[in-house]
């Protein structure tokens, strides 16, 4: 869907995209990742030429973007930035609205479409009437979230979009648009340089150092990465832990029941009926809450609940070690 | 979160709120300045004064009114539509020079006192309303060729990078989102550009202009204090008139600028 072609870009001496070589498929979130000053912003730019390279090709499918009037081109891209850019003379519905009105969408289609952009990202379609200026940051990237959508476009690019809200409501927002994703199943080229926020929301991670993309690959592929590396210093040693985040305690628990059928001593004793004095862990949590669990209780094994609290299981400490690398 | 939410939002109703009873000084102004050109005796009984007589113009406070307010109108008329265009054009072709040409210039010419342009365009136009209009038109164009710029280079790149990202064309970007989020900035300069030349007019009586400096000049010229306030009293009230109205309208504009930006003017 999206290809970069030894794409170069400098700005006076300094080579900020040199030479990267990147493949995005169809309905696939990449999340670009790299410290500041990598070429990870001005790569995903050269996508709608908010950029355009020196040399290499960008093709979106399969045409060089070249081939398209820039004004053309971005209105079939969606476009989220970190200052989100809400136009602030403008209602939360004429934001969301601009890119339809461009398109010359028909009146009643673009206020049905505002309604349900908004809806879509949580807000009450009668915040359309809201002024950008009466909303707090999250809510203000949530209407970003809407206008960048409201055109319907296959392609989203979204620079570091949930950079500058508070943790709890960035972890809202990930969780929300993940949610949308699902759902709308977009292409989607995502910068950020917050590795849990890659491990959380990327089908594929691809990063970027000094303009050149060093690895692209799924995020569990880099857990074995070299520590001595630059991909592996990046992520961090906690990389281990954090991809656990990825995975629920169900697919844990299912697992190791799928191993008690075969032959095995530690099958036998894990996906037992539960444990009564072991401390209680909820199916849903992800295996990065269960691990947080057993280390603050300094135990090996949990009692594992359903939605209505009934016990359905033991989650052992070694099945969280290894679930990461058995499940599909 | 919701407390930042409920505050800003308590500021969007203060901001309305604040519409309404504003337009009442600048009607006030309006109703003070009529009588004081229509009914100057009134003024100087209760002040106890009369001027002597010896060069009071046949000509009624009025029509001088009028003819003053003719020269701030028209070279209005012209300097702010001139001055905006130039100060587009300096900001979209900032790389040409442009910009810094017309900062220096404008810069160069706002230390210029306004009597010495005046009397520079003398030799130029010749005498009467010609030189006068000319000075004026070209002095009140300084301070809004300086908002322009300001107040578009103010405005927050990342609403110019949203515009362009989403496909807006740069005339685009111009008309919907850098003019509508400048122009309170733009209108203070005209304020300052219709105030100035309000006082600025009454020098073109000098220059055979007529207006409300007639007055002032003879009284000067006769030490007659009180034919000097026939003319200054109605020209410092109508200063105060335009300043009060295009004071008026910033609030306007800053509110359909969505409260952009946050001062509440000078």
């Amino acid at each position: 869907m999206i290809r970069f072609r030894n794409v170069v870009k400098s700005y006076g001496p300094v080579r900020a995209v040199d030479g990267a070589d990147l493949g995005i498929d169809p309905g696939e979130l990449c999340v670009l990742i790299g410290p500041s000053g990598c070429g990870k912003s001005t790569l995903l730019r050269t996508v709608n030429r908010m950029v355009e390279p020196d040399s290499g090709e960008v093709l979106v499918d399969g045409r060089t973007v070249r081939a398209h009037p820039p004004e053309e081109l971005r209105r079939r891209i969606g476009y989220v930035i970190q200052s989100v850019g809400l136009f602030p003379h403008m209602s939360v519905g004429d934001n969301v609205a601009v890119v339809p009105r461009l398109l010359g969408m028909e009146k009643a289609a673009i206020s049905r479409r505002v309604g349900e952009m908004l809806e879509l990202v949580g807000l009450a379609p009668s915040w359309a009437a809201r002024w950008p200026r009466e909303l707090s940051g999250g809510e203000a990237q949530r209407v970003g979230v809407a206008r960048a959508l409201a055109a319907d476009p296959p392609i989203l690019l979204m620079d570091e979009p949930f950079g500058s809200v508070d943790p709890l409501t960035r972890i809202r927002l990930q969780r929300e648009f993940l949610a949308i994703q699902r759902h709308l199943h977009k292409t989607v080229l995502f910068v950020t340089h917050d590795v849990e926020e890659a491990i959380r929301l990327a089908d594929r991670i691809a990063v970027m150092r000094t303009g050149r993309i060093l690895r692209h690959a799924g995020p569990e592929e880099f857990v074995a990465s070299d520590a001595e590396s630059f991909v592996g210093e990046f992520l961090g040693l906690e990389y281990g832990v954090e991809i656990l985040s990825r995975r629920s305690v169900r697919e844990a628990l299912d697992y190791a029941k799928s191993i008690r059928e075969a032959p095995s001593p530690r099958a036998a004793r894990t996906g037992d009926s539960p444990d009564p004095a072991a401390p209680a862990v909820r199916a849903d949590a992800s295996l990065k809450e269960a691990l947080g669990l057993m280390a603050s209780r300094r135990v090996e094994c949990l009692s594992v609940l359903d939605e209505s609290g009934r016990g359905i299981g033991t989650l052992r400490m070694e099945d969280v070690l290894g679930t990461w690398k058995a499940c599909p | 979160m919701n407390r930042d939410a409920a505050e800003s939002r308590a500021d969007g109703r203060a901001l309305r709120r604040d519409w309404g009873p504003g337009w009442l000084v600048p009607a006030l102004l309006l109703g003070v300045l009529v009588l004081s050109v229509l009914r100057f005796d009134l003024l100087e009984a209760v002040l106890g004064i009369r001027p002597r007589g010896l060069l009071v113009s046949r000509i009624p406070l009025w029509e001088l009114a009028l003819q003053h307010l003719g020269l701030v109108v028209a070279s209005s008329a012209v300097a702010v539509p001139l001055a905006l265009a130039l100060g587009i054009a300096a900001v979209r072709f900032s790389g040409s020079g442009l910009r810094a040409l017309l900062v220096a210039a404008g810069s160069a010419a706002e230390t210029f006192p306004s009597a010495a342009v005046l009397a520079l365009a003398v030799p130029l136009a010749g005498f009467g309303f010609a030189p006068t209009f000319l000075a004026l038109s070209l002095y009140g164009m300084l301070p809004v060729l300086h908002n322009t710029i300001a107040g578009l280079e103010g405005v927050p790149e990342a609403a110019v990078d949203a515009a362009r990202g989403m496909g807006m064309k740069p005339r685009q970007v111009l008309a919907r989102v850098q003019l509508p989020l400048a122009l309170p900035v733009i209108l203070v300069g005209v304020r300052t550009s219709v105030v100035i030349n309000t006082a600025a007019a009454t020098l073109g009586a000098a220059m055979g202009a007529g207006g409300l400096g007639l007055p002032i000049i003879s009284g000067i010229r006769s030490f007659d204090t009180a034919l000097i306030l026939r003319g200054a009293v109605p020209s410092a009230l109508l200063a105060l008139f335009g300043d009060a109205t295009l004071r008026r309208l910033e609030d306007r504009a800053r509110r359909a600028a969505g409260g952009y930006p946050d001062g509440r003017g000078t």
